[in-house]
């Protein structure tokens, strides 16, 4: 069956006829939206690389949410539990936690980015930290933990398009050569607009699936009692409608390690700066639950797929594929139009993720090795230009990764980015509060962080499916000598280590009188509001008037 | 000298063709105050990262396992408490 480049033999018609559609729509609206809410020019990364700088809490909240849950969340949550149960579910606490720690945390970053006219998070610690080591090795570590993601779209798109019948590379091709060419043309403003549509038909679908399933599957109870007897008859021991005592720790400090991971990626950062205020990102700490909510609904689909009898599709690795278990459950359970109204959903749901990733991944580029290495004395116009042309790089990057490797590497490389991406949390996060760490120390512990990670997520195998290394991020406690079946989430471990370390070459740097690099910033810089000296409000759109929160 | 942009590269656009900022529906910023409500968000997170306190089928609810519904039920409450905090937080025009 793969390997072939284009096989429609069994391809269901209308699905696939209201998918093109569907995508043919957002097409058009990626190529104007280089139009919406006008810029003087895109020659500059405010503008191509952010947006404008100037997105109102309603646009943001579709941006925001938008770029955080991906077609790849969407797919492979009710994949994790439908393969494993409970374990799966940790997505819900992990998104119950992100919105308040960020609530909390992201409007210092907003203000002092505003400020000093920051893009990129290594660009804060580049002024924060006065060490442009530091920033390279931030910028590095949020590219390389972006390109898997971004390869990860692919495989959502992927696992519809083969539930449609449509078996093959080209569509992929396609899809991201579109997405590529509007992402160049509109920037930020692009996924923006798309964002409207992509949110507005998963809210749709998730909501008609909840409702509907279940009445047609004969209700919870079913659902439930048929999932725990697949788990109880199933080998291993890791799966179950609740959790093993020696998986609660794992489960918790997963959820939490992944929180603390989430805004740190560089694509919701570009998200969070591209806000109008910071009153803007605090209403929306408010209101993006709502696509926790939409998760916690769809990861269950995962448990109503087992009822329902789906038998997930054969990848291209010869194994059954989990991910295609919600869009066959949708193909069993939805009429034809209905299930190709799904299948955009989840597809045109790869797609704003992957151009906010691929703007942010280009920016790092641009700003944080670019400019401060290559070219010192870039203007404004260059630098966006440098990044409209790194975009295109790190899309075509995705699908050669996809095409030429196993998917299963790319998941691998996820695992690792999720890991590693923990690692510039003291830099960032530490470093918006105060300059305890000396950058020296945060380079040591991020090394340390960085290094021992990986090693843990080498040594980690996986039972079930053979692998000897990077099996999963929970790492066995037992490796510490400790006699326990419990684990703990790798990216925790990695992240205390790079604490310590951080804490102790401070001390040593300050005890040996090291030098004091320049702090570019100052106290105030992080409070200040749209519309304070340096922060200026910017004008009006008119799109936006219509809120009337904003009136107060 | 990268990163730090030059005063003119920033991003304090001063409005073009707009008088002042005084013009404008928000003439004053709002600063935040009582930052003394963040604590409150201790209560999601002991409420949602110990599934030592979760981890039972029982009470069901129509159906649905404890496990799940609990944990679902934080979603909303966090919301509710989030607006509280919001609220608490938000200066005064």
């Amino acid at each position: 069956m793969g390997g072939e480049w284009l096989t429609l033999a069994d391809v269901k018609e209308v699905e696939l006829a209201v998918f093109v559609f569907l995508f043919g729509v957002v097409t058009v609206l990626g190529f104007v939206a280089a139009r919406w809410r006008r810029a003087e020019t895109l020659d500059h990364l405010d503008e191509w690389g952010l947006g404008g700088r100037n997105f109102g809490s309603w646009i943001a909240w579709f941006l925001i949410g938008g770029d955080l849950y991906t077609a790849y969340t969407f797919v492979a949550v009710p994949a994790l539990l439908f393969g494993v149960g409970a374990l799966g579910f940790f997505a819900v606490p992990y998104t119950i936690i992100i919105f308040p720690m960020a609530f909390i945390v992201a409007p210092r970053l907003w203000s002092v980015a505003h400020r000093h006219g920051y893009v990129t998070p290594a660009d804060f610690v580049r002024g924060r930290h006065g060490s442009s080591t530091l920033a390279l090795m931030i910028a590095i570590t949020g590219i390389v933990a972006t390109m898997p993601y971004i390869a990860l779209q692919l495989v959502g798109i992927g696992a519809v398009m083969r539930t449609m019948g449509v078996e093959g590379e080209w569509p992929l091709i396609i899809a991201f050569v579109i997405l590529a060419a509007y992402t160049y043309q509109s920037g930020l403003r692009a996924p923006a607009l798309i964002a409207f549509v992509k949110d507005t038909l998963i809210y749709i679908v998730v909501i008609a699936a909840v409702i509907y399933v279940p009445i047609k599957l004969g209700g919870f109870d079913d659902i439930f009692s048929s999932a725990d007897r697949k788990f109880t008859e199933s080998e291993p021991p890791n799966d179950g409608l609740l959790l093993a005592d020696p998986q609660i720790l794992g489960y918790s400090t997963l959820a939490f390690g992944s929180a603390l991971a989430l805004f740190l990626y560089p694509h919701s950062i570009t998200g969070l700066l591209a806000t109008r205020s910071r009153d803007t990102i605090r209403r929306n700490m408010a209101a993006l639950p709502a696509y926790s909510f939409v998760l916690g609904l769809l990861a269950l689909l995962g448990l109503m797929a087992i009822e329902a009898g789906v038998e997930p599709l054969t990848g291209a690795n010869g194994q059954p594929d989990n991910n295609t278990v919600v869009p066959l459950l949708f193909d069993t359970m939805f009429p034809d139009w209905f299930a190709g109204v799904a299948f955009a959903a989840i597809g045109i749901g790869a797609l704003v993720p992957a151009a906010i990733m691929s703007i942010a991944a280009a920016n790092l580029f641009t700003r944080n090795i670019y400019k401060e290495y290559l070219h010192k004395d870039a203007s404004p116009a260059e630098e966006a230009r440098v990044s409209r042309l790194v975009s295109l790089i790190v899309k075509a990057g995705a699908v050669v990764v996809i095409l030429l490797l196993d998917p299963q590497f790319s998941i691998d490389l996820q695992l690792i980015g999720g890991v590693i991406i923990v690692q510039t949390l003291p830099a960032l996060v530490i470093g918006l509060y105060s300059r305890v760490l000396h950058a020296w120390g945060l380079l040591a512990g991020w090394a340390v962080g960085m290094v021992a990670g990986l090693y843990m997520l080498y040594d980690t195998p996986n039972p079930n499916t053979g692998k000897e290394h990077f099996g999963g991020a929970q790492y066995a406690l037992s490796n510490f000598g400790i006699d326990t079946e419990v684990t703990v989430y790798t990216g925790l471990i990695a992240i205390a280590l790079n604490l310590i370390v951080a804490f102790a070459v401070t001390a040593i740097v300050r005890g040996m009188k090291g030098p004091e690099l320049p702090d570019r910033t100052s106290p105030d810089d992080y409070e200040v509001e749209a519309g304070d000296p340096g922060v200026e409000e910017l004008p009006e759109s008119p799109e936006e008037q219509a809120v009337p929160a904003a009136r107060s | 000298m990268a990163h730090d942009a030059p005063g003119d590269e920033r991003f304090s656009r001063p409005a073009e063709g707009s008088t002042t900022t005084t013009d404008r529906r928000r003439a004053r910023p709002v600063h935040e105050k009582n930052k003394g409500w963040y604590w409150l968000f201790l209560v999601p997170f002991f409420g949602a990262f110990f599934p030592w306190i979760y981890n039972t089928r029982d009470p069901e609810l129509a159906g649905m396992p404890f496990f799940y519904w609990y944990q679902m039920l934080w979603v909303p409450l966090t919301v509710i408490l989030t607006i509280v905090v919001y609220r608490k937080t938000k200066g005064d025009a």
